[in-house]
């Protein structure tokens, strides 16, 4: 995509301005982001409630767009992380619950569990009771019953 | 009886370590000339070491279709490495417990394959060969989100342990899908290796870790091993409990599964799959003896239809049958 100010450099930036709750974008090419703002002739009459942010959408290293990398969730190069760092963030808290790399075996303090640990207990019980029961294991099911029930009591 | 890192239900172990490159495209962005530069320089880090005597290296473009799939069906390399665009190898040692696959997903998928369930000798491997590759070559690693891979999944410690389990007993209760949803609550999967969840033939399942980042490399390890143990006593305990619900019912399965390996003239690979899985399972059980459980477990895998191929003449697919009924007899 070409710039939309000057039409002739390719767009890496995707300008966003809100103003008053109305949101207006702009893809640009790195020179004319970097620029005074494109706004100006309109954008300093209005100040009230105005934002604006400048997303990078073009890995400057390997040519890989936000787009490219939302859609299939791969990094087209190590600098990728860095320019949609924000995004790179929110997906690997997505993955791994955490985006902050632990190098330090955990000593005293526990490694942070995985979430869902005590209902997953649970889970598995009530899946063993249907199972159980399906088998018509009666003895048993009575028994994952007891159990499911001490553990939700708790 | 060699109980030995549980091997009478722990197959194999892989640990796999996913590296890149400071500042050079991933295999999928990356040019011809950068790919093949890449792989000249990770041969190259071997030169000086004791290891090198071990390994070779071929490029995927060198290796015959055959080659690729017999590769494959050994779990040595990926398919996704014969298709990447980028130009590929791979280095493996003598006894295959080596494997280091170049321009995959990533610039570097280091491989190491041990016996049964054996975590620590497998990593060991593995931390020896990233060393001597980080002499030579900087891997790319962010402050805050680790070691950087193609995709996000390896993110951290790129670190991925596996390991191939026979649980016949618990897809014999029907209870894949509980173990499936245990898994995923742990931050781990579990595939079937040979076919998709109760339709796995041979029983055959494979365990590994899904989270690879907020966690030490060592913490990981653990936690994949505590998992793996509570499996394996898991299959142990259901198949004592089938045993004693139905003894004549699988007494009968077993025995009459080592008939026919005993006296078939062919065998097809699915069927080997299935045999080999209630005979191991009647010996686990201890109602077949002097079988050599491992022993026959990899002729199983040597008997698979490239692996046949590749080191026989090209046997057609009905003389491969009657070949593996010959490899699987040698065993009993
Ligand atoms: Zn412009
Ligand atoms: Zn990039």
């Amino acid at each position: 995509m070409l710039c939309e100010k000057c039409g002739k450099n390719n767009a890496t930036v995707l300008y966003t301005q809100i103003i008053n709750g109305k949101k207006s974008s702009l893809n640009l090419c790195s020179k004319c982001a970097s620029g005074e703002s494109i706004f100006d002739n309109f954008g300093s009459l209005l100040s009230f409630g105005t934002r604006t942010e400048a997303v990078k959408t073009v890995c400057p290293t390997c040519g890989m767009t936000l787009s490219e990398f939302t859609h299939k969730g791969r990094m087209g190069c190590g600098k990728c992380y860095e320019t949609f760092r924000a995004q790179a963030k929110s997906m690997l808290q997505k993955i791994h619950g955490t985006s902050v790399h632990r190098e330090a075996k955990a000593d005293d303090t526990p490694a942070p569990e995985i979430r869902k640990e005590e209902k997953s207990e649970i889970d598995i019980l009530k899946d063993n009771l249907k199972n159980a029961i399906e088998t018509e294991n009666y003895e048993e099911a009575a028994k994952i019953r007891d159990e499911i029930r001490e553990k939700e009591g708790k | 009886m060699s109980n030995i890192n549980e091997k009478d239900i722990a197959v194999t172990t892989r640990i796999r370590l996913a590296r890149n490159i400071a500042s050079l495209p991933y295999p999928r962005k990356m040019t011809v000339l950068q790919a093949e530069e890449l792989i000249e320089k990770v041969w190259d880090a071997f030169s000086n070491s004791p290891l090198k005597n071990e390994l070779t290296m071929h490029k995927v473009s060198d290796l015959s279709d055959i080659k690729k799939k017999a590769l494959i069906e050994k779990h040595l390399i990926s398919s996704e490495l014969c298709t990447s665009k980028a130009p590929a190898a791979m280095i493996i040692s003598s006894d295959e417990k080596i494997s280091i696959m170049i321009n995959e997903e990533d610039h570097l998928r280091i491989q190491v394959f041990s016996d049964g369930l054996d975590t620590e000798s497998a990593y060991d491997m593995a931390k020896k060969v990233e060393m001597l590759l980080s002499e030579k070559l900087t891997f790319d690693k962010d402050d805050e989100f680790g070691f950087l891979t193609s995709c996000p999944t390896n993110a951290g410690t790129g670190l991925r342990a596996s390991v191939m389990l026979h649980l016949p007993a618990i897809s014999a209760a029907g209870r894949i899908n509980p173990l499936l949803k245990w898994a995923a609550n742990l931050g781990m999967t579990v595939r079937g290796l040979y076919g998709e969840g109760s339709r796995a033939s041979g029983a055959l399942f494979q365990l590994s870790n899904q989270i690879t980042l907020g966690a030490s490399e060592e913490d990981i390890l653990a936690r994949f091993s505590a998992a793996a143990c509570s499996l394996i006593s898991e299959e142990r305990r259901i198949c004592a409990e089938l045993f004693q619900e139905s003894e004549s019912e699988l007494k009968d399965k077993c025995l009459r599964s080592l008939g026919i390996l005993k006296y078939a003239y062919t065998i097809a690979s699915s069927e080997a799959l299935g045999l080999v899985s209630n005979v191991c399972m009647g010996a686990n059980a201890g109602i077949i003896k002097n079988i050599d459980v491992v022993a026959l477990r990899r002729a199983l895998f040597n008997s698979m239809p490239a692996t046949l191929v590749l080191d026989g003449e090209s046997l057609s697919a009905p003389e491969r049958d009657v070949r593996r009924a010959q490899i699987l007899q040698k065993t009993l």
